[in-house]
């Protein structure tokens, strides 16, 4: 059975369709709130973002063009929203957090066996990545974003998705390489 | 193996990688990259680490659960909220009706 496009789902919302809303919230919402969760780092935050970015899709849906999949124009949606949620935050509370998730606890057995542990490892370096680094390779490892869907998401050129994502993958080896791991590039 | 004679063509290939891991590439681009990786070990090499990545990626975001009910109750209350406050038009509808209330209108007199 084939499921109803997203187009058409928009379609329907935008002359007020409640059942459509409810399809399209289940078929993406999980997705948009891990692309806001990496952003904001708090699920409360990321939970009242969801229900702003969906409000704004029933809002704004009669203006859909549809020159860019319906998924683009969420995630579109939810990183603005984020952004904004983010910078009402102060820097320092920022800085707190980014310096956490990078940050290694103790040296006890534990964290031994875990930096054994490639994927633990790589997994743990993921994450203390800076924001703009792990939004890009989200967008494209998760997400499966093209480099053209994921220079309309963030609003920067092409050349530069390539050039931002070249460097989040360099940073990710050096801080794999600081944990002990190292990759032979770049 | 061989690998790419020319430098700029290889650094352009290796930047799509991540893309072509993720199967997001042009038919073009993914012929491109598979051409390149066959003929060059070093960047094959480099290529299995994307997939690590892509892997880890996965991951790591398929532990981050997913948003509570509270969510979506809350969406719902909003959109019945503006609903109350002012009923959207159905734009399909309202033009249908609107013709038929025009041809219905106009009718007598067409001939």
């Amino acid at each position: 059975m084939q499921s109803t496009s997203d187009e058409v789902l928009i379609g329907r919302i935008a002359n007020g369709d409640r059942l459509a809303m409810q399809v399209l919230y289940a078929r993406y919402h999980v997705r948009v709130f891990r692309f806001v969760v990496r952003l904001v780092r708090n699920d409360s935050t990321a939970e009242d973002l969801i229900s702003e970015v969906f409000l704004d899709v029933w809002r704004q849906a009669g203006r859909f063009e549809g020159r860019s999949a319906v998924s683009t124009w969420l995630l579109a949606i939810a990183r603005f929203k984020a952004l904004s949620a983010l910078r009402r935050r102060s820097d320092e509370e920022l800085d707190e957090e980014t310096a956490g998730a990078i940050e290694d606890p103790s040296d006890d057995p534990a964290t031994v066996l875990e930096k054994q542990d490639k994927s633990v490892m790589l997994r743990k370096c993921l994450a203390g990545l800076s924001a703009e680094h792990r939004e890009i390779i989200d967008l494209v490892y998760y997400h499966e974003k093209s480099v053209e869907e994921v220079a309309e998401i963030v609003g920067i050129p092409e050349n530069t998705v390539k050039t931002r994502m070249f460097y989040a993958r360099k940073r990710l080896a050096e801080l794999l390489k600081s944990e002990g791991i190292e990759r032979g590039w770049p | 193996m061989n690998t790419i004679s020319k430098e700029p063509e290889r650094h352009e290939i290796e930047a799509l990688l991540p893309w072509h891991a993720a199967g997001t590439l042009s038919r073009r681009d993914a012929d491109r990259v598979e051409q390149a990786l066959a003929g060059d070990r070093e960047l094959a090499r480099r290529y299995d680490l994307v997939r690590e990545e892509l892997a880890e990626t996965i991951h790591l975001n398929e532990t981050l659960g997913a948003p509570s009910a509270r969510a979506m109750e809350k969406l719902f209350a909003a959109i019945d909220a503006e609903e109350a406050r002012a009923p959207r038009r159905r734009r399909s509808i309202d033009l249908g009706s609107r013709i038929s209330e025009f041809l219905f209108k106009a009718g007598p007199s067409i001939h």
